[in-house]
């Protein structure tokens, strides 16, 4: 059907093109491909191709169950009460937090951490002296400023020293 | 007493138990397979080295796919020659521009040993010609000709309609037959003034 209609110089063309294509069929790619290829096949067969399914459910498996367990031991590590505790205890706290929050306590401090804001103010240093906080007045200008964590409902999360950044109690 | 030979699994089998891991059903695909895939990939590129790289390229790409090829779609030689010529028209690019114009026909024949060796000195000037003939027109000439692939199996290998794959072939014959002659003329201007 192809080779219909086809001029006396196609022929000719189409002759030499069959010739061509005698000379070539001794033609094959290397032994060295095939060892390569079967190499591969294994390789794929034996990783995962046949076993995804069940691999992949048992590593998430797994994977939870350490996310989890480092979890616990984190929050049981810091003695710490569940949120819920904290927020219940929120109207009662002091106005003075024994310490400056780390990072990874901030959630805990309230229920909005995005809300909470540090504040800068500076004391009398006669003042928090006569409150039994004695600081050192490094300018001699009788202020001390203080860094202060604020929540939304206005109360404080924590306070320290913004020159030295040290914790005060 | 003559043993019977059993008649060779095909095609749709050997890739059903391939799938299934079984590495002989692959061998045996890829031994029935790969000197075509060879040929088509060495005639369309001229060279052995980009040849070897392409049928590796496209056997990986079939143990990548092998959940995914339909042998209903295509026969498992022309989904090959679909992957090979992809490979051959990505690979000559980056050759092509490596290679000034003037000399590619005859970089492509120097390249080519099976070329190089033949004794028909028109063997090569046709082989050199074909390397420098466009690559639309030099694939499916390779297929249809030199493959013998007819126009379905090759318009679905280039993913074009079969009337294209008509025009092109006869279009590019054409364009080979002129630059046959052209070369023809040359070498007869050549020995004249010799």
């Amino acid at each position: 059907m192809k080779r219909e209609d086809v001029t006396p110089e196609e022929r000719e063309l189409l002759h030499a093109i069959g010739a061509l294509a005698r000379e070539d069929e001794r033609l094959a790619a290397p032994p060295r491909v095939e060892e390569r290829l079967m190499r591969a096949f294994d390789e794929t067969h034996a990783s995962g191709v046949q076993q995804p399914r069940w691999l992949v459910r048992h590593v998430l498996k797994v994977a939870a169950v350490f996310v989890l367990a480092v979890a616990s031991g984190y929050w049981w590590s810091r003695g710490a009460e569940p949120p819920s505790a904290q927020t219940q205890d929120q109207t009662e706290s002091p106005a003075v937090v024994a310490s400056w929050p780390s990072s990874e306590t901030w959630a805990w401090l309230d229920p909005d951490p995005e809300s909470l804001q540090i504040v800068r103010v500076r004391i009398p240093s006669a003042a928090l002296a006569a409150q039994g906080y004695a600081f050192e007045d490094a300018d001699g200008d009788g202020l001390v400023e203080l860094e202060v964590i604020v929540g939304a409902d206005g109360m404080t999360r924590g306070v320290r020293l913004a020159q030295a950044a040290s914790v005060i109690y | 007493m003559p043993v019977e030979d059993a008649p060779e699994p095909s095609d749709p089998e050997l890739i059903e138990r391939a799938r299934g891991g079984e590495r002989e059903a692959f061998g045996f695909l890829y031994r029935r397979h790969q000197a075509h895939v060879y040929r088509f990939a060495r005639a369309m590129t001229g060279s052995a080295a980009l040849a070897e790289d392409i049928v590796q390229d496209a056997f990986l790409a079939l143990i990548r796919d092998l959940e995914r090829y339909d042998a209903g779609r295509a026969p498992l030689r022309t989904y090959l020659f679909g992957i090979a010529r992809n490979l051959a028209r990505y690979k000559a690019k980056g050759m092509w521009r490596l290679i000034p114009l003037d000399h590619a026909e005859e970089a492509a024949g120097r390249d080519d040993p099976a070329a190089t060796l033949s004794s028909l000195e028109e063997a090569q000037h046709l082989r050199r010609c074909l390397s420098g003939l466009p690559a639309r027109y030099r694939e499916v000439i390779i297929l249809c000709d030199l493959h013998e692939l007819d126009y379905a199996e090759t318009a679905v290998v280039l993913k074009v309609p079969i009337g294209t794959v008509r025009s092109r072939l006869h279009r590019g014959r054409q364009l080979l037959i002129e630059r046959l002659r052209r070369r023809e003329s040359l070498n007869i201007v050549k020995g004249c003034v010799i």
